[in-house]
């Protein structure tokens, strides 16, 4: 198993990190957001807010490239933005995909979170008072 | 005593700045750190002598300034809160707020609001209050040493239905 990870540097950075701790994998590979202290991805992408469409869509062949180089069969992200644009690169090439909701979102899921649950392979909330029909709870990281 | 204080990197936020200039005219002999995020200045920085202050201090130097401190001072960032409570760093935290054009929205306050649920960290909103709490913080209550354990329980456990579930895609 392969796993794909990605997250925009800072809180979404810190939960992707300890969640691939928790995840069995053969292999994984991390995707962040440029920054001057972030040396700690192999694959980067502009940062950008989920209400910014046409900067993320214009990232969109890159996102396909890294899925393709990558080749993996999951890809996971804990956000924001850019996590669901390669989330979206991932269901565009037929990947399994996994998104699961910072823990800052305690009242209201996340507006990626409500993009992501159309097209992702499986949606987590972290906050068992949030889950939905295609949202599920399976635990949080404190 | 020695405090760091963290505005995070989002928006700038002069309310901490403030607080800041306030608890070092109240407490000149401690040893007061702002890391004030990219694209702090002016109004956005504490505006006393002896503060030391960086927009973002390097990795390595932020590990060293945040392990020397007593208190961390925070907004309600995830990433800032859970090496809090992973270490069992004492913490306050101070929300962003929408209305002082701080974040996009007001998530921050639900953050500190449930982190203060589960782990009992005190968060404020009034920046006199907080003020308060800060000058009169006394080292020796300490976050409880079960902390470690509970994060620990927790994650195993999602870590069991995490591999269950990937198993099933």
């Amino acid at each position: 198993m392969k796993i794909l990870y990605v997250a925009s540097f800072g809180g979404h950075w810190v939960q992707l990190l300890r969640l691939s701790e928790l995840i069995t994998a053969d292999e994984s590979v991390f995707v962040s957001t440029w920054g001057q202290h972030n040396k700690a991805a192999s694959y980067y992408l502009e940062d950008f807010s989920v209400r910014e469409l046409w900067a993320g869509l214009r990232q969109l062949p890159k996102a396909l490239r890294i899925v393709k180089i990558c080749n993996p069969d999951l890809i996971v992200s804990t956000g924001a933005a850019p996590g669901l644009l390669m989330l979206f690169a991932g269901f565009l090439l037929r990947r399994k995909t996994l998104w699961v909701d910072s823990i800052a979102n305690s009242q209201r899921l996340s507006l990626s979170c409500r993009a992501a649950q159309r097209f992702a392979t499986r949606t987590l909330t972290q906050w068992p008072q949030l889950e939905t029909r295609r949202v599920h709870y399976l635990g949080k990281l404190l | 005593m020695n405090v760091l204080f963290t505005a995070g990197t989002q928006f700038i936020f002069p309310r901490m700045a403030r607080v800041i200039e306030a608890v070092a005219d109240a407490r000149p002999s401690w040893t007061l750190v702002y890391q004030a995020g990219p694209g702090a200045e002016g109004d956005a920085l504490p505006h006393r002598v002896g503060v030391r202050v960086h927009p973002l201090f390097p990795v390595k130097e932020f590990k060293a300034i945040f392990e020397a401190a007593e208190l961390v001072v925070t907004h309600a960032g995830m990433g800032n809160i859970i090496t809090c409570l992973e270490a069992s760093k004492s913490a306050i935290i101070m929300p962003r707020l929408v209305q002082c054009s701080e974040h996009r929205n007001d998530h921050q306050i639900a953050t500190a609001e449930s982190v203060n649920k589960i782990y009992n960290v005190p968060y404020f909103f009034d920046h006199q209050a907080l003020i308060d709490a800060i000058v009169n913080y006394e080292p020796t209550k300490t976050m409880s040493s079960d902390m470690w354990e509970n994060i620990s329980a927790e994650r195993s456990k999602f870590s069991e239905n995490l591999n269950a579930l990937v198993k099933k895609l």
